[in-house]
């Protein structure tokens, strides 16, 4: 069972809410290029939200625009309720950008507690808000280093305790596995769980799709600007769903009286593998089999990985359009 | 007024820990403090030798900061990415600008302050006696490269890098000579009535030109009103109402500037 089935604290409040949004960027001497063509979604508080698509899809500027960096061609954007302009949403948001750069003359302290007084924090709280997250990010250690020297993987880590550090009620995360080791990225999910837990709402942009797959709610699919596939991962994931029952010494009479059923089948290894959509036929198909003495190995219910529904939907998809 | 400072200061900060800010401005500390040194090249005109290298020196390398500083603020935000996370937290656009902007005053302040003073310290040792007319001058050369470096910030909000350090250069050397504009735009103020009436007989072109000439005049800053050079070698008094003058027109003229660069930067996408 994946972590999305164990529990969902959506509310129905809706957090961001994108309504028909076009964007274009100018490409000189008059041309555009067309970046999201009439993308509508929601996101609810308390979910954990995945945005997925291939490279040039229009995830990073979906970002932009939720969070007010970019303007849109045409269409409403909405996040609390407010533009994104508002300031006041500001100061209920966290973003980690995608490879993450930040002022490399500073370190981590300096710019944890930069951020800090951005939000007016006093001394003792920005104080105590850095020391909190840069455990809950494992730097500690790396406090004092100027994050030029910073691999990778500690600029992602400095890069989520900054976005952590107005306790934001959105997270906007783009990437935010990309270059942590295995450990790392572990402990990121489990965050991004925890923080869930704790009723905060989390936009993720990932091209991880099995770990979108086992942490987000429900997910978006773009491509070339375009919403193909979006859902609850489970409805997402429902309709490519098969029951497998794998039997041995089933007679060539029932062999052939499952198949006509429409049940795909095959034979393996001296035992038959019966493959079926439609699930209400199970039970028929375990009759049968038991009614001529067939033994069944076992049951098993398969479905595609997101990775598979993502790759069939985006191969769907036609080449973009530069006007 | 608190997220601007907050700007401002991280961009102080950042500022005097680049080596290229050192490396300008212990050379530029070096070329004052040796300004003594090569007096010996005008004999009985050491005071002024002095005042005119160090000032000189105090522009030159003020300029290098100040230009340099300007025209990446904006461009190595954006490259870096570093404004997406600014711009994601309460921060107004306007304010993330101003807030630049002080910074770089802030720097360009101390900068010449520290210059400044060297300069006072060895003009007073040459002159054996402290001269007011030094320190208006060092305020004076701070307020014409406070202006430069808004030019070259206004510039950064839409330019590259390369264009905005040529802007500001040309801007510069253009606001220098913004009189020589004027005497050429309006020559019957400046030159000999009869030689007026015949140039304004050659053709329409003149028209043309001098329109030209006088919008630039009136667009460009003009700077040479922030150099008074010429009144110290000469020993004449500067007086405190040329300095209050001029002080309020750096002023007014970055105002503009800040506002205009702020308009272009509201709409600006990243």
């Amino acid at each position: 069972m994946g972590v999305n089935e164990l529990s969902n604290v959506s509310s129905g409040e809706v957090v961001v809410e994108l309504r028909n949004v076009r964007k274009e960027y100018p490409t000189g001497w008059g041309g555009t290029i067309l970046a999201l063509d009439d993308v509508s979604f929601e996101v609810y508080r308390g979910e954990i939200f995945g945005l997925v698509g291939p490279n040039g899809s229009g995830k990073t500027t979906t970002l932009k625009l939720i969070l007010g960096l970019i303007f849109p061609t045409r269409g409403e954007i909405k996040v609390f309720g407010s533009s994104p302009f508002d300031i006041s949403v500001k100061n209920r948001i966290g973003f980690l950008p995608d490879g993450p750069y930040f002022y490399d003359f500073l370190n981590a302290d300096e710019l944890l507690d930069f951020y800090g007084r951005l939000f007016g924090y006093s001394k003792s709280e920005r104080e105590e808000r850095v020391e909190r997250l840069l455990d809950l990010v494992g730097m500690k250690r790396f406090r004092k280093m100027p994050l030029r020297n910073y691999s990778k993987g500690m600029m992602q880590r400095i890069g989520l305790a900054q976005a952590l550090i107005n306790d934001p009620d959105l997270l906007l995360l783009d990437e935010p596995t990309t270059g942590i080791d295995p450990i790392g990225a572990h402990d990121i999910k489990q965050l991004l769980l925890q923080l869930r837990q704790q009723g905060k709402t989390i936009f993720l942009c990932s091209h991880l799709l099995a770990d979108v797959q086992m942490i987000c709610d429900r997910v978006v699919i773009l491509n070339l600007g375009r919403v193909i596939r979006k859902g609850t991962v489970k409805e997402l994931l429902e309709p490519t769903a098969v029951t497998e029952v794998v039997a041995r010494d089933v007679s060539e009479e029932v062999f052939e009286r499952v198949r006509g059923l429409g049940v795909t089948t095959e034979r393996r290894d001296g035992e038959v593998v019966f493959r079926l959509s439609d699930h209400d036929r199970v039970p028929e198909v375990i009759d049968a089999i038991r009614a001529c003495n067939g033994h069944i190995t076992s049951i098993t219910r398969l479905t595609e990985t997101l990775e598979d529904v993502f790759i069939k939907a985006v191969r769907e998809a036609g080449a973009p359009e530069i006007t | 007024m608190r997220v601007t400072w907050v700007i401002a200061r991280n961009t102080f900060q950042e500022a005097i820990r680049r080596k290229f800010f050192w490396v300008v401005f212990l050379f530029a500390l070096v070329a004052i403090a040796s300004a003594n040194l090569f007096s010996g090249i005008a004999p009985g005109e050491e005071k002024k030798f002095v005042f005119d290298f160090g000032l000189g020196s105090i522009t030159l390398f003020g300029m290098l900061i100040t230009i340099f500083l300007g025209a990446t603020m904006i461009p190595s935000e954006v490259d870096r990415r570093t404004i997406f996370t600014i711009l994601s937290k309460p921060v107004r656009r306007w304010q993330f600008l101003l807030g630049k902007f002080l910074g770089l005053a802030l720097t360009t302040l101390v900068t010449v302050a520290c210059m400044g003073i060297l300069l006072v310290v060895i003009h007073s040792y040459v002159a054996k006696g402290l001269d007011v007319n030094v320190i208006k001058a060092v305020a004076l050369a701070f307020f014409q490269l406070l202006i430069i470096g808004a030019i070259a910030l206004a510039a950064s909000t839409r330019g590259s890098l390369a264009f905005n350090i040529v802007f500001a250069v040309l801007i510069y050397f253009v606001g220098a000579q913004s009189s020589s504009l004027l005497a050429l735009a309006e020559p019957e103020k400046h030159l000999a009535v009869e030689r007026a009436q015949h140039e304004e007989a050659i053709s329409w072109k003149a028209y043309v030109f001098r329109g030209v000439l006088k919008t630039v005049y009136w667009l460009v800053p003009h700077l040479d009103n922030f150099d008074v050079r010429q009144a110290i070698v000469t020993e004449s008094v500067v007086p405190w109402q040329t300095v209050i003058n001029s002080i309020l027109y750096g002023l007014l003229y970055c105002s503009v500037l800040i506002l205009v660069a702020v308009v272009l930067f509201q709409d600006q996408e990243f």
